[in-house]
Order: structure tokens, then C-alpha cells, then sequence
């Protein structure tokens, strides 16, 4: 299925607060199983992560960070899931693909259950759903109540990466970002220097289809300021 | 036997001796003059009505050749279409009792009057009404009285003047929300920081969430306070304590919160005093139900607290009991105060300075025990039913309404839904 209702009354599984959730199952080589606490906190989070190119990607490029990927429709991370159990049995000795992970969850609703105020560094929003239809924009994975929430995971100069094939879907995603009060748009010349740019440009199939189709990938990139006073 | 409808809303204005009762699209004003209640001021949503008459009489249309035809189609019957979406929620009193701001379910919007404390006629002037996308579930204002806070069904909140003309979308363009959450919201309030002067709004859902932002910078969000299992119907931060939130909802327990620190104090679970309560009304709709078919669902539907009196009440939906809890205020901790067992189910709690007021489904009981109204008693150390008050109260709804044939009832199944929290509880409905 290619769609999910955000504001359904699905069968969720969430903790109950960020320090209530298990990261251990997910990570299982960043637990110290004798101080029972994870040696590392996930720092990057791909949003709507599909079929998962971008968290195989990023996975090499950020050996430093956790990075998940969160995805409503719970085929899709099924399939991911499988990918990554996959890549960590290949590459065993060099215990690769060991800090990507992905959760079937509904972000729009409970980021926070998840993650501690300014936990975040990154946060990826690739190809969402365009939600054409006007009285459905809501259900937008960009609006400006939710980057209020997106905002209060992200740290301080923390990233938010967007990327899509839709120009409307873009104009919107800009323009909602640029008219919220912490975020503000990175230039171009940062864009063309930065890796995950690149990646998010090549990697996701989304992207990839595109590609295929010689069709237009639209990118904007926003910084995380610092409350006003 | 037909029977006064009951009263969804009670809200008691102690110092300009009025009280606000909402019956269905109504909201009928009481002043207590010369020993007794009088009414001295009435409105009625007309929304839908009006729309509805226009509707009707363009149906009345000529034809072709210009010559009038009778309709053809069936009127549509105005009490019908009424029942369901008129209602009046959320009546808060501001200005010093003298303007009052409700939700009205009519047109998904929200109606502020003036009130003329003088005027023994119709005290009520409608000052502007402001409509709304998604439908309006409940309000609060801020310390200053200028903004109402409007929480709304779709899980935003806007924020409305009370002075001023009604908003303009057409110069203004659309309304944006201030804050919103991906779930309905179903209570919010405006709080002021004891720490550090800083204004907050905090809202509340059926994702167990609830949010603290800031304000007027609402797009800072402070925290989230984490804890509740199930949907939250209510939430109250007492006078006497500022710092501090009760919330409760699906969740068998009222927890008890420093809303400014972030922190659970202490929880208050009240499953062992409901059980004797819970009747065939509290069964699990079918879809949700157990093999067994014995699957029971209950909710606090509301809470409330007094002005400067450490306690809080709650009640249970679909129960005739009234829970009063006493807050230690030092230890932050809940101790049951008194329960009090009211003749028929609670449908509406709200309080005003140190007095609860309750309003009850009289259809059992027909034209009477409308409303109850509790006072802290400090010879017995106990909270009474303030019996004077009360009946004169109920004796003067039943003179003044026994002829509004838009607020008589025919029998029980004609009456607004009175119990439809519960619904709020989630199930995973949808697995994917």
C-alpha cells in the first residue's frame, strides 16, 4: 500500500516516554549489557523511511551516530527490517550496519514518546506523501504545528532535510519552514557541500525512480535556530 | 411521561448571584432576586434553524413558467436536524461576570455576549460569533482577558479576541493555528509560571499527551508530560497551588502533576470505589466487546477544583457519585476527602469560587433534580448539598421552561447523547 491515514487509531506499539523505550532490541551492539544502558543515542531519524536506501547509505557515511527509520505502514518496515538483518549478517566481521534500525510508528503523532528534547541532529523527510487534495493537507508531514514538535527534538543547529518530486508539495514544505520561527533555510552553496545531500539526492528508491523517470528532485534544507528569548 | 430535557452545563457566577444553565441550543440565565431565582435572560442558537427555514422556503420554488409550485420534496424536519449538532459547550464567564464565551456546535464556532448585570429582561447581547473548520471542543482565556484559546476537534488550537470584529477570512486570509497536536484535543489551559512569570498553554489529547508550549511564542514547545495510558477527557490547575495540574481521562487513575518542573507527583486510583457503580451502561460497544460479552469501558469524564479550598472533585461518566479528593499540599499526594451519592447520574461538573455545581439526567425523576449545587460546610468538615439553593434553582427551571416545547423530551432515547467520552478510548481499530 502506498498510503497510510496518520490520524487513524491504528495498532501502535510507542513507549510511554522517552526513557521507557528499548533501544537495546534495535541496537543490539551499542548495549552495554553490564551497565545494562546503551552506549549510544539514536541521532538521525529518517522520517517516512521507505524501503530504507537512505539509512543503508547514511549507515557508512555517520558510523558515529544511531540512525532510525520510522515508518507508518508496517509492510514497508517489515521489508526494511529484513534488509538490515540481511546487511548485518554479511558484513558480520566488520559489524557493519550495526546503528541503523527502523520502527513501524506514527511520527506525526508521537516523535516525543521517542525522543528527548534536542536528542536530534538530523531529522530526513524524503518523498512524503503529497496528500494533493486541499482538506487533506493536514495530514501533510509538514505543517507548522508539527515543526513545532520537530523543532523541540532537534538540537540546535540540527538539520531538517527535504526532498521531493512534487514542485507543489516543495513550494509548500518551503514555505512552511521558512514562515516557522526556528527554522531557517540553508543556501544552495551549503546544499552542494553537504554529504547527506548527495545522499539523499542518490539513495532512497524514491530517488532512484525519479531517476529513472528523468524527472526533477526538489531539495531544501533548514537549520534548527535557537528560541527567542 | 414528556420531561424537561436535562442540563448539559451549569455554570454558577456567585458574585453577581447568576447562574447559566445550557439545555441543548439553549442557554437559559437565573438571578437571584428577593429570596429566589428569576430568569432574566435567554438564548437560542438558531444556526442551523435559520438555515434550515431558508432551505425550506426556497424549496416553495415556481417553475419554468414562473407559476409557484408546491414543493415536492419532504421539509426537513428542523427538530431532527437539530438534535444532534446544536449543542452548546464549554461556557466560560470572563469581564467579572460580565460577558460570557461558548462553544456552539451549530456552526463549529464560538459565540461571546455581553452581560447586562441590570437588565432583568434579557441580560444577554451577543457581541460576535467566529466559525471555524473543525469543530470547537473547548476553550480557555488568558490572564488579561483579551484572547480566548480555542482547542478544536482536529487537534488545533486558535487563538480568538475577545474585542474587535469577528475575524475576516477574506482580508485576513485563512487562520492559522497557533499549536496543534495530530490527535483530537480535548481540554486546554492557560497557565502562568510561579517560577518565572513566563505565560504557558497547555493542551491536552486522546494520544495520552500532554503538551506545555509557551505563550505567545507557541511554537516553543516546553514539555511533555508523559504518563497517562489512555485518552485524557479533563484537566485543572488549582489556584491554591499553580504549579501544579490534575489530569485524568480512560486512565484509571487521576494523576497529579508539577506541570512547571515536568514531574508525576503522585496518582489517585479509583477502580475499587467505582466498581459498585458500573451498570449495563458501561458495557463495551459490541465491536469492542469479549467473548464473555462482559467487557466494561469507564472514564472520568471531568475533573474540577475550588478557588481556595485544597480539593478536587471528579466524576465517573454514567455515575451518580462525586468524588471529593484532599490534596496534601506540602507531600503533593491525593487522600479521599468524601464521596457523595448524588439521586441520579452526574452529566456536568464545574465549579466557581469555592462551590461545585453539578447538573443531573432528571429523566427518571421528570421535572425536577435538575442541578445540584455543593458547598464546603466548615461546622461538619464536610462538603453538603446546598438544598435551599438547589431546589429553589430546580423550581425555577421547571416554571420557566415547562412550556419550551424545543426543551421538553419525549422519553430517554430523545434525549442529547449524555455519556459519549467513553468513545474517546482508543482500541487499535486499524492494524495497518
Amino acid at each position: 500500500r502506498a498510503h497510510s491515514n496518520p490520524f487513524s487509531d491504528h495498532q501502535l506499539e510507542y513507549p510511554l516516554n522517552p526513557d521507557a523505550m528499548d533501544w537495546s532490541k534495535l541496537y543490539p551492539y551499542y548495549y552495554d549489557s553490564d551497565k545494562k544502558e546503551m552506549t549510544k543515542n539514536v541521532t538521525i531519524a529518517d522520517i517516512g523511511c521507505g524501503f530504507g536506501g537512505l539509512l543503508v547509505d547514511l549507515s557508512p557515511a555517520f558510523p558515529e551516530d544511531l540512525i532510525l527509520g520510522m515508518e507508518i505502514r508496517v509492510q514497508v518496515t517489515n521489508y526494511v527490517e529484513d534488509r538490515i538483518i540481511a546487511l548485518r549478517n554479511n558484513h558480520k566481521a566488520e559489524n557493519k550496519y550495526q546503528n541503523i534500525s527502523v520502527l513501524r510508528g506514527n511520527a506525526m503523532k508521537f516523535l516525543p514518546n521517542f525522543f528527548h528534547k534536542a536528542q536530534l541532529s538530523k531529522m530526513f523527510f524524503c518523498f512524503p506523501d503529497p496528500h494533493f487534495k486541499q482538506r487533506k493537507h493536514k495530514a501533510r508531514i509538514i505543517t507548522n504545528t508539527l515543526l513545532s514538535e520537530y523543532a523541540y527534538v532537534l538540537k540546535e543547529g540540527g538539520v531538517v532535510y527535504t526532498i521531493t518530486d512534487v514542485e507543489d508539495l516543495h513550494h509548500w514544505m518551503v514555505k512552511h519552514l521558512e514562515e516557522h520561527p526556528l527554522f531557517e533555510r540553508l543556501s544552495k552553496d551549503w546544499e552542494s557541500q553537504d554529504k547527506c545531500v548527495t545522499i539523499m539526492r542518490n539513495s532512497t528508491e524514491e530517488g532512484k525512480k525519479v531517476e529513472r523517470k528523468k524527472g526533477a528532485k526538489y531539495i531544501a534544507c533548514f537549520k534548527r535556530l535557537p528560541n527567542p528569548i | 411521561m414528556p420531561f424537561i430535557h436535562p442540563v448539559q452545563d451549569i455554570v454558577v457566577d456567585s458574585a453577581n448571584k447568576q447562574v447559566y444553565i445550557v439545555i441543548k441550543n439553549t442557554i437559559v440565565v437565573y438571578r437571584f432576586i428577593d429570596g429566589e431565582y428569576k430568569q432574566v435572560g435567554k438564548w437560542v442558537d438558531t444556526y442551523k434553524l435559520d438555515e434550515l427555514e431558508e432551505q425550506n422556503k426556497r424549496k416553495k420554488a415556481k417553475n419554468n413558467a414562473g407559476e409557484a409550485v408546491a414543493t415536492t420534496k419532504k421539509e426537513i424536519p428542523i427538530a431532527e436536524a437539530l438534535s444532534l449538532n446544536s449543542n452548546i459547550r464549554s461556557l466560560k464567564t470572563f469581564n467579572q461576570g460580565k460577558a460570557i464565551v461558548t462553544c456552539t456546535d451549530s456552526n463549529k464556532g464560538i459565540a461571546i455576549f455581553d452581560v447586562d448585570l441590570q437588565n432583568t429582561e434579557n441580560c444577554l447581547t451577543l457581541r460576535k460569533r467566529e466559525q471555524f473548520a473543525k469543530r470547537p471542543n473547548a476553550i480557555t482565556l488568558t490572564d488579561d482577558e483579551n484572547v480566548i484559546l480555542m482547542a478544536d476537534k482536529f487537534g488545533d488550537v486558535y487563538s480568538i479576541n475577545t474585542q474587535g470584529e469577528p475575524y475576516d477570512e477574506k482580508i485576513m486570509g485563512e487562520r492559522k493555528p497557533i499549536l496543534g497536536h495530530v490527535s483530537m484535543l480535548t481540554d486546554i489551559l492557560f497557565k502562568k509560571s510561579t517560577s518565572n512569570n513566563k505565560d504557558f498553554v497547555i493542551t491536552t489529547d486522546r494520544d495520552e499527551h500532554i503538551k506545555v508550549s509557551n505563550y505567545p511564542h507557541s511554537f516553543v514547545v516546553d514539555k511533555w508530560l508523559f504518563g497517562h495510558n489512555e485518552f485524557i477527557s479533563s484537566i485543572v490547575s488549582p489556584e491554591w497551588k499553580s504549579q501544579w495540574l490534575v489530569s485524568a481521562g480512560g486512565d484509571d487513575s487521576i494523576f497529579l502533576w508539577d506541570w512547571e518542573v515536568g514531574k508525576l507527583l503522585s496518582t489517585f486510583n479509583y477502580t475499587d470505589l467505582i466498581q459498585s457503580q458500573l451498570t449495563d451502561k458501561h458495557l463495551a460497544a459490541a465491536r469492542f466487546q469479549n467473548e464473555k460479552k462482559n467487557a466494561i469501558e469507564y472514564c472520568v469524564a471531568k475533573l474540577s477544583t475550588l478557588k481556595s479550598l485544597p480539593y478536587v472533585a471528579f466524576y465517573v461518566e454514567a455515575t451518580k457519585i462525586l468524588f471529593i479528593l484532599a490534596v496534601h499540599s506540602e507531600k503533593g499526594t491525593f487522600s479521599l476527602k468524601q464521596t457523595l451519592d448524588l439521586p441520579a447520574n452526574i452529566i456536568s461538573l464545574t465549579q466557581n469560587e469555592d462551590i461545585f455545581s453539578v447538573s443531573l439526567d432528571n429523566h427518571e425523576s421528570g421535572d425536577k433534580g435538575f442541578v445540584k449545587v455543593i458547598k464546603f460546610d466548615s461546622n461538619t468538615n464536610s462538603f453538603i448539598v446546598d438544598e435551599f439553593l438547589s431546589q429553589n434553582l430546580d423550581k425555577t427551571i421547571t416554571t420557566t421552561l415547562k412550556n419550551d416545547t424545543n426543551l421538553i423530551t419525549e422519553s430517554a432515547e430523545d434525549m442529547h447523547p449524555l455519556y459519549n467520552i467513553i468513545n474517546l478510548k482508543k482500541h487499535g481499530e486499524h492494524y495497518s
